[in-house]
């Protein structure tokens, strides 16, 4: 997949973003405990005051070959590690931390919060980057060392106008067609997912991860696909500028992506703009 | 009805509290997720190893015998201050092995290093390729060809396509 052509970018005034997550795979720390939670929450309490544990993520490495290893190896820990999330007041900003990663997310809150726009949550995210780092390293938590970067952007696309059914993927794709047979009509229930390569032929820098799946919406029930773009490679330098460097990289291919896969008709509900 | 289907999370999806249930649980009926599966000891911890469609290779006992060897040497070891063997480091160097090696490939000799790391050596026919992994994802290779006079010193962390083209090199 070439780069997009040049830095300006198509914008929505109504975007169907719901999540945006900023994400960096660190090597795991090697001197850190349970305990590490709750000393690194002293340090955001004021911003992000309540927690709550979840199962850890497992390390997803996005390698220039697929599929080439068939003898995997999984660490069983007698004490696993868990995943700590730290909430902002209005439930719309998260930090997750474990021992392996770090979690930026924005999410649209219930009320219906505007899209912040990327360069807050980009902020937002280095801000989270640079308070951990600065713990594990004041601490002694062991090298720490980013990996990997990941963006990813949530799109609910809702049943109630352009797309119709859990199947009509020709509303969504513009490389759809529609009806998929005259003798069996539209899909009743279809799910996607496709990736692209990203860089160039001397330079693999990651993939572009499409998805689009049916969902529920959990606080009324209402039908929706979900179209989730994400972008996940390795890093030019293994350091904060790597890092920053592959979201910025990562997010033009989402919304590039985003913007050339999609139709046009949708894209006119979105109010699409272009610089 | 949305309370009758599956709730959790697919993988790769949302990594918030998912505000969406999955339209309908996916089973697999499939004949051909033909798998093998063995739980070892790895040091201090337990590994779980997971093949796919072949049999274990032949190599992964004595790396397993290996690794657990430099793994039980204690503190300064060499006399000269060295540290244990790091748990992580351990299980990824593992790991590293897993991905880099194939059954045409020669089992390498697997030592300690003296900061807590593991070094895998080949040698043969005046071909020499060490791999220090120093920690989880830090690491780096050295490649002499003393046939060529071909010499090469890399780091790596997360692609390691670098030292498997130069085992290609070493079974030329």
């Amino acid at each position: 997949m070439p780069p997009p052509s040049s830095d300006a970018l198509p914008s929505f005034r109504q975007p169907p973003v719901t999540e945006v997550v900023l994400n960096v795979q660190l090597a795991p720390l090697t001197e850190f405990q349970a305990v590490h939670f709750g000393l690194f929450w002293e340090s955001i309490r004021s911003q992000f005051p309540t927690t709550e544990t979840k199962p850890p993520i497992d390390q997803q490495s996005e390698l220039q070959e697929i599929g080439k290893a068939n003898l995997s190896v999984e660490v069983l820990n007698s004490i696993p590690m868990p995943r700590v999330w730290f909430v902002s007041p209005d439930q719309t900003r998260l930090i997750q931390v474990q021992t392996d990663r770090l979690i930026y997310n924005w999410r649209q809150a219930p009320t219906g919060e505007d899209y912040p726009r990327f360069p807050a949550i980009k902020e937002g995210f280095l801000r989270a980057y640079d308070s951990f780092e600065s713990f594990v390293v004041s601490n002694k938590l062991g090298e720490f060392i980013p990996v990997q970067a990941e963006v990813s952007y949530i799109n609910q696309l809702p049943l109630n106008g352009q797309v119709t059914t859990f199947g009509d993927l020709g509303s969504v794709f513009r490389f759809w067609s529609r009806p998929t047979s005259d003798l069996l009509g539209i899909p009743e229930h279809a799910a996607l997912r496709m990736s692209f390569r990203l860089g160039t032929q001397e330079e693999f820098r990651g993939r572009l991860h499409v998805a689009v799946e049916p969902r529920f919406r959990r606080n009324d029930s209402g039908k929706l696909l979900q179209l989730t773009m994400t972008a996940r490679g390795p890093l030019r330098t293994a350091d904060r500028q790597g890092v920053a460097e592959f979201i910025s990289f990562g997010r033009k291919y989402v919304v590039q992506g985003f913007a050339d896969l999609t139709t046009k008709t949708l894209q006119e509900v979105w109010e699409r703009i272009d610089a | 009805m949305p309370n009758a289907l599956a709730e959790q999370m697919t993988e790769g999806s949302s990594l918030f509290e998912p505000s969406w249930q999955t339209a309908a649980p996916e089973v697999s009926l499939s004949m051909d997720d033909e798998r093998r599966r063995r739980q070892v000891q790895l040091g201090r911890g337990e590994v779980l190893l997971t093949v796919e469609g072949s049999d274990f290779p032949s190599w992964l006992d004595d790396a397993l015998r290996a690794l657990n060897a430099a793994s039980a040497l204690p503190a300064n070891w060499d006399s000269y201050g060295a540290r244990p063997v790091n748990q992580r480091t351990l299980e990824h160097a593992l790991q590293i092995l897993t991905r880099i090696m194939n059954d045409s490939f020669p089992a390498p000799e697997i030592l300690a290093t003296s900061h807590g790391g593991i070094q895998f050596l080949w040698n043969a026919r005046k071909r020499e390729l060490k791999v220090a992994v120093n920690a989880p994802y830090r690491g780096e290779y050295y490649y002499f060809d003393e046939n060529k006079n071909d010499e090469e010193e890399e780091p790596f962390s997360l692609e390691l396509d670098g030292i498997v083209r130069r085992l290609n090199d070493f079974i030329a």
